[in-house]
C-alpha cells in the first residue's frame, strides 16, 4: 500500500509560564491509503495537537509532514489551500464547528468554492453529500442551532468529504454525542469508509469504537508514540504498562 | 434588593419574545428615523428662521407664536433646537461611525495577528484610556480651536480605544472557534475568515456599544460645547445653546430648557434603541 501521509520526528512545544511543556515529542507515523489509523492516549497526550499540525492550524517546532511524499509544513496561501484539497477534518463539538450565521450548507460549499468550483454545481454536489450523510435536502437552509448535535455532525462529515479529500481526520468526532447517535455515526463512518478510498486518523478516547473501525493503532502518552500494532493486538496483549492501565480504565 | 431586581430582569427577560423584541425595535427605529428626518429638513421645517434676530421680541416666554420663547436675541427657540438638532444629533452621529469602524477594525487587526504589533499597538490604546477624557478632549480642542468637526476629532481621538478593546478581546474569544479552524480548512484566506465567520459573530456588542455610545458622545460634544470648544456662535447647537441660556435660568428658564430637554429625549430615545438593539442580538430569545 502506498503512503498518504508520513509524519516524520514531529516536535510541538508550549510554553506555560516559565516552563515549556512538550505536547508531542519527536512523533513518527505513517498512514496509508485505505487505511484507518486510530490514534488513543488519555487527555493532554497531544493528540489534537498533532492533528492540528497537519492541518496547519498550529506550526511544528520541528520535523516534517508529508502528503504523497511532498512536505506540507510552512506552506501559505495556494499551496496550503491546495492542501485542503487533500486533508479534511472533522470536530469534536459539531455545533461549534459551524459558523452561527451561516446555513449548514453554506459552511458545506465554502470550500468547494474556495477551490473554484462554481455555485450550482456546488449546490448540486452539496445536497447529493449530504444525502449519503443521512440528512434531506432541507438540512441545508437550516442554522447550526437548528439540528441536533448528530445531525451537525453528519453536516460536519459531509462538509469534510464534500472535497473528496485523500486523509479524513476526525478528531474525537463522536465523543461529544450520546451512545444512540454515536453509534449511528460510527456506522456512517463505516459505510464511507467501504465505498470510498479515503484513509481516516481517528483520534480517539473510545477503545471499543478503535476496535471497530481501525486497521491499525497509536498508543500516545506524554507526547511520545509508546505502542503501536493493530486493535486486536493491542488490546489482547499490550506491551507497555501505559497500555494495560489505559485499557484497565475503559474495560 | 438588587438581587430581585436582578430575578426581575431575568424573567422579563425569559418572557420576551422575538416578535415583542422586534415591534419595539421597530418602534424606536421609526422614532430615530422621524428624529433624523426631521434634523436633515431643519431647514425647511423651522417656522422661524434661526438665526434672525429681532431685539423687540428678545426673551419672550413661550406663547402660541412662539412655542418655546424665544432667546435674548430674539431668535425662535423652537427653531434653533430644530435647528441645532442637525448640527447635534449628525456630528454625534459621524463621531460614533468614526471610532466605530477605526476602533473595531484596530481592535480586529489586532486580535487576529496578534504578536508584536498587537502588544504595541494595546499599549497606544492603554495610554489613550488612561487620561481621564473630557480633560483630553478639552486640551486636544483646545489646540486644534474651536468648531464642531474639531470637537469630533477631539472626541474620536479620546474614543476609538474603547472600541479596539471591545472589538479584540471578542475577536480572542471567537477565533479560538472551531468554526473558524473549518473556515481555514475550507481553503478561506485571512480576508474571508475575518470578515465572513468572525466579524459577524462580534458584530453584535459592538453595535450595542456604538448605539448606547450615540447618546453619551452627544451629551459629550455638547458638553465641549458647552464649554466653548465645539460648535461656536451662532451655528445652532444645543450644548451652546444651553451655555449661552445659564445666566438666564431663572430669569427666562425656556432658554435653557428647550435645549435641555431636547438632549435629554434624543439621549434616551438612543438609549432605548440601544437596548432593544442588544435584545434583538440576543440569540437566547426565540
Ligand atoms: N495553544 C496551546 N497553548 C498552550 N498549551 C497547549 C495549547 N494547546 C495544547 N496545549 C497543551 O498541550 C498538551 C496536549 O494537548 P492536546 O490538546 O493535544 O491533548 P489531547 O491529547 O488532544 O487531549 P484531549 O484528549 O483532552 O483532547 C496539553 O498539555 C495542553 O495543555
Ligand atoms: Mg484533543
Amino acid at each position: 500500500m502506498s503512503k498518504i501521509l508520513e509524519v516524520r520526528q514531529l516536535v510541538k512545544e508550549f510554553s506555560k509560564g516559565s516552563k515549556t511543556i512538550r505536547a508531542v515529542d519527536d512523533v513518527s507515523f505513517d498512514v496509508c491509503s485505505g487505511e484507518c489509523l486510530g490514534l488513543v492516549g488519555e487527555s493532554g497526550s497531544g493528540k489534537s495537537t498533532i492533528a492540528k499540525m497537519i492541518t496547519a492550524l498550529e506550526s511544528p517546532d520541528a520535523g516534517g509532514i508529508f502528503l504523497d511524499g511532498k512536505g506540507i509544513t510552512g506552506l501559505k496561501g495556494r499551496e496550503q489551500r491546495a492542501v485542503y484539497k487533500d486533508i479534511q477534518m472533522v470536530f469534536q463539538t459539531p455545533t461549534d464547528s459551524f459558523n452561527p450565521r451561516l446555513k449548514l450548507g453554506d459552511g458545506i460549499m465554502e470550500g468547494m468554492i474556495n477551490h473554484g468550483i462554481s455555485r450550482p454545481e456546488a449546490r448540486k454536489k452539496m445536497l447529493e453529500t449530504l444525502k449519503i450523510c443521512g440528512l434531506s435536502q432541507e438540512y441545508a437552509d437550516r442554522y447550526p442551532h437548528q439540528v441536533s448535535g448528530g445531525e451537525c455532525q453528519r453536516a460536519s462529515i459531509a462538509r469534510a468529504i464534500v472535497v473528496n479529500p485523500k486523509l479524513l481526520i476526525c478528531d474525537e468526532a463522536t465523543s461529544a454525542l450520546d451512545v444512540t447517535v454515536q453509534a449511528q455515526i460510527v456506522e456512517l463512518m463505516r459505510q464511507l469508509k467501504s465505498e470510498n478510498h479515503m484513509a481516516y486518523l481517528m483520534i480517539c478516547h473510545d477503545l471499543a469504537l478503535v476496535q471497530q473501525l481501525c486497521d491499525r493503532l497509536l498508543v500516545m502518552y506524554q507526547g511520545k508514540i509508546v505502542e503501536t500494532g493493530t486493535p486486536d493486538e493491542i488490546i489482547m496483549h499490550p506491551r507497555e504498562d501505559y497500555t494495560k492501565r489505559l485499557i484497565d480504565s475503559v474495560f | 434588593m438588587e438581587l430581585i431586581l436582578k430575578k426581575i430582569e431575568v424573567f422579563q427577560s425569559q418572557k420576551k419574545t422575538r416578535k415583542q423584541v422586534q415591534i419595539k425595535l421597530y418602534f424606536f427605529l421609526a422614532l430615530v428615523l422621524m428624529l433624523l428626518l426631521v434634523s436633515a429638513c431643519a431647514a425647511i421645517i423651522v417656522p422661524y428662521d434661526p438665526y434672525a434676530q429681532d431685539l423687540s421680541i428678545a426673551l419672550q416666554a413661550p406663547s402660541s407664536e412662539h412655542l418655546m420663547g424665544t432667546d435674548r436675541y430674539g431668535r425662535d427657540m423652537l427653531s434653533r433646537v430644530i435647528m441645532g438638532g442637525q448640527t447635534t444629533i449628525f456630528s454625534a452621529l459621524l463621531l460614533v461611525m468614526i471610532i466605530t469602524v477605526f476602533g473595531t477594525l484596530v481592535g480586529v487587526f489586532c486580535g487576529y495577528s496578534g504578536g508584536k504589533t498587537d502588544a504595541f499597538i494595546m499599549r497606544v490604546s492603554d495610554v489613550f484610556l488612561a487620561f481621564p477624557g473630557m480633560v483630553f478632549a478639552i486640551a486636544v480642542a483646545g489646540v486644534l480651536g474651536g468648531g464642531i468637526i474639531n470637537a469630533v476629532v477631539a472626541l474620536a481621538c479620546i474614543s476609538w480605544p474603547k472600541y479596539s478593546r471591545l472589538a479584540r478581546s471578542q475577536v480572542l474569544s471567537v477565533k479560538s472557534m472551531p468554526y473558524v479552524s473549518a473556515a481555514k480548512l475550507s481553503g478561506s484566506g485571512p480576508g474571508k475568515v475575518v470578515f465572513k465567520h468572525i466579524l459577524p459573530n462580534i458584530v453584535g456588542p459592538i453595535l450595542v456599544t456604538a448605539t448606547l455610545d450615540i447618546g453619551t458622545m452627544m451629551m459629550e460634544l455638547a458638553g465641549l460645547s458647552f464649554l466653548g470648544l465645539g460648535a461656536m456662535p451662532p451655528i445652532a447647537e444645543w450644548g451652546s445653546m444651553m451655555s449661552n441660556g445659564r445666566s438666564m435660568l431663572q430669569t427666562a428658564p425656556w432658554v435653557i430648557l428647550a435645549p435641555g430637554l431636547a438632549i435629554f429625549v434624543t439621549v434616551m430615545l438612543f438609549n432605548l434603541l440601544g437596548d432593544t438593539v442588544r435584545d434583538a442580538l440576543d440569540p437566547k430569545i426565540k
